[in-house]
């Protein structure tokens, strides 16, 4: 499993997010695409839906990134990515393309629970090979916050907003998970953006999977949320350890937790960091937040219950296969003594000698 | 018909401004118009707002480039955007020096310019911004419309507002009313000595707006085609420094960094680069051992953003 410092010496050497994008201050994608990113050995594609990371990333004539990347709609990355893999091995049989490729698609939640999910779910059921990567920040954040169907029960949106008549959204979140894990795919994954070593490695198994892959990545949204950018991880943090977000992955099928939060924390310490649920803290809102804690337990029990039923199974051989680390190539060792920052050289000759080292 | 171009970042209150500004030139019995022009339409980064006012009904919607005034909420964005495009010699350019930054200077502008303390002026009437500090500012020079209609304004603007806020807004219109009468008796004398350079030390630099090469229509674009868009200039006064003693090389900050402006070689931390860092502070949030310290924009720190000293704070 790759390590902070093997990621860091990886995307040192493999230049493929860069800086210069529009993202808000303490925006929690760039830190989820750059660890998926780095944590996949050889060359990458990359398939992205509209979202706030299409837009902030590259806008018009500028990208962000440097690898293959296409973006078509909100609707039909996991179709493009599957256009994408059929040209692949269109290339690959006429002997046109020798290095295998691994596709990622970034997409958001609107992207992924709403407007794209009949795509996704059609790739999923033809098994195309490619790694699905949500993050997910839970609302429509690049338009202006509107609910989407990943948006938790009680949060304040602008199309879910909290007054005299409704107190946000009156619905549940949806189980993209469960959805997704229904499909019978080799690999399902839940993470989230503070636990960068679970994300990494759940990204090299989902390498490994002889067919689709899919995570979904707790993102973390300042402007949508309402906490300070300095407190994102803290923010996600939080949703993992009070167990609003337990960390899972299903292997062909089989469920379990890759991370057990220590101490049982109420969620109202999570709730109460973000301005989408100050109004439930008025008099009167406490059987919103008994409701709240009421769903995060019974979605607790089930996954625990899962966790426990296929235990067996995790302790066997078979299961092992999963843990391979993926060969690394051999300029993965951190090359020190080279000019620092070799991507930046490579952009100053068109930045007006911008950097000089 | 009088047009007036605000220059500010998301979330510093610039559309606002330009709709305040809208509401009591209606009181006065103007036509007015406000509308805002988004970039990315993110918190910090660099955006536009119009106010149209005339005598008849306006029917021109379009973005506002041959503006009479200009007023700039952030002197960051002087090296970014080019804030006077469109201002002739009879133009008036006022900017919030409040987040005073010694290497802009206006010297080779056309047109008037005054420089206003309105950080200052609106921290002292309690209010975040300074956005209703330039608008009291800019009605003063403009003779129109006066402090009651824009006291009445605010609280038709901001009606959503906690009844504290508004107070410190009226407050603030106020002061920045004020402000603006005494510089009208500067402005007015000659013409020479129309550019009033107040709370910014002056620096021969003329304003650098560098010509950015734009790419053909139709063209193909390759990642390393166009320069880096630098994101540095969205800090809201403070940047992070790192006392490197204490720093044990976790790298956490490189791998929350939503910027990249963590500078490492191989895996060794070196330092931040402010050309990209927007300010989030995230670093300092994760940093197991405070070696990193967000301190303000004037601190001198050596490269990469070293600190000497650990700040007592």
């Amino acid at each position: 499993m790759a390590n902070i410092k093997e990621m860091a010496s990886h995307s040192q050497q493999n230049p493929r997010f860069g800086s210069g994008h529009s993202l808000c201050r303490g925006c929690g994608i760039p830190s989820i695409v750059r660890t998926v990113l780095s944590s996949i050995p050889g060359p990458v594609a990359v398939i992205n839906a509209t979202s706030c990371l299409e837009v902030a990333t590259t806008r018009y004539p500028f990208t962000v990134w440097k690898v293959p990347w296409i973006h078509v709609a909100f609707e039909n990355s996991a179709a493009v990515a599957s256009g994408v893999e059929a040209a692949y091995h269109a290339l690959r049989a006429r002997g046109e393309l020798s290095e295998a490729m691994t596709l990622v698609v970034f997409a958001g939640d609107g992207g992924t629970y709403d407007i794209g999910l009949q795509a996704l779910s059609g790739a999923l059921e033809r098994g195309q090979r490619f790694i699905y990567v949500c993050y997910d920040n839970e609302a429509y954040m690049n338009t202006g916050i509107q609910r989407s169907s990943a948006t938790p029960f009680g949060a304040s949106t602008t199309t879910s907003p909290a007054g005299r008549a409704a107190m946000g959204k009156p619905e549940p979140r949806k189980n993209i998970v469960e959805i997704v894990a229904s499909h019978r795919i080799p690999y399902v994954a839940q993470a989230a953006m503070s636990h960068w070593q679970d994300l990494s490695n759940k990204v090299q198994r989902a390498y490994h999977a002889e067919g689709p892959a899919f995570i979904n990545v707790l993102s973390a949204c300042p402007p949508g949320w309402g906490h300070e950018p300095r407190d994102a991880v803290l923010v996600v943090r939080l949703a993992v350890d009070s167990r609003y977000w337990p960390l899972v992955e299903v292997i062909e099928g089989r469920w379990r937790l890759t991370y057990q939060p220590a101490p049982r924390i109420p969620v109202v310490k999570w709730l109460a960091l973000q301005g989408r649920f100050r109004h439930l803290f008025q008099a009167g809102q406490e059987e919103s937040l008994e409701k709240i804690q009421a769903i995060i337990d019974d979605e607790w029990q089930r996954v625990k219950k899962r966790d426990e039923e296929s235990a067996s199974w995790f302790a066997s051989e078979e299961a092992g296969l999963w843990d391979r680390v993926p060969s690394l190539p051999e300029s993965w060792e951190p090359r020190l003594g080279e000019p620092m920052w070799e991507h930046f050289r490579k952009d100053s000759k068109h930045s007006n000698g911008r950097v000089s080292l | 018909m009088l047009e007036i171009r605000f220059h500010g970042r998301g979330g510093q209150g610039a559309k606002t401004a330009s709709q305040l500004l809208a509401v009591a030139f209606l009181d006065a019995g103007r036509y007015p118009q406000a509308f805002p022009e988004y970039g990315p339409e993110r918190s910090g980064a660099p955006m536009m707002a119009y106010t149209r006012i005339d005598e008849q009904p306006i029917r021109l919607h379009a973005a506002i480039i041959a503006p009479d005034v200009v007023v700039v909420l952030d002197p960051a964005l002087i090296r970014e955007q080019n804030v006077t495009e469109g201002l002739d010699s009879q133009g008036l350019l006022i900017v919030n020096t409040g987040r005073s930054d010694p290497t802009i200077s206006l010297s080779d502008v056309e047109g008037s310019v005054l420089m206003v303390p309105a950080d200052e002026i609106a921290q002292k009437a309690g209010a975040k911004h300074a956005n209703t500090v330039m608008v009291g500012v800019l009605a003063a020079l403009l003779g129109e419309p006066s402090v009651d209609q824009l006291v009445t304004a605010v609280d038709e603007v901001m009606a959503l507002l906690p009844e504290s806020a508004r107070d410190h807004n009226r407050k603030s219109v106020q002061a920045g009313y004020t402000y603006g009468v005494s510089a009208l008796r500067v402005l007015d004398d000659t013409r020479e000595e129309r550019r009033v350079q107040s709370g910014l030390q002056s620096s021969s630099a003329a304003v650098a707006v560098e010509g950015t090469p734009f790419a053909r229509p139709g063209a193909m674009i390759r990642p390393d085609d166009y320069p880096v868009p630098l994101t540095g200039g969205w800090r809201m006064g403070k940047k992070p420094a790192v006392h490197l003693d204490r720093c044990v090389n976790c790298l956490l900050c490189w791998q929350f960094c939503p910027d990249g402006a963590v500078i490492i070689q191989g895996n060794m931390f070196l330092g931040f680069d402010y050309d990209f860092c927007k300010g989030c502070e995230i670093c300092d949030a994760v940093c197991p051992t405070q070696a990193v310290h967000m301190v303000s924009e004037t601190t001198k720190v050596g490269a990469w953003g070293e600190l000497k000293e650990v700040p007592t704070s």
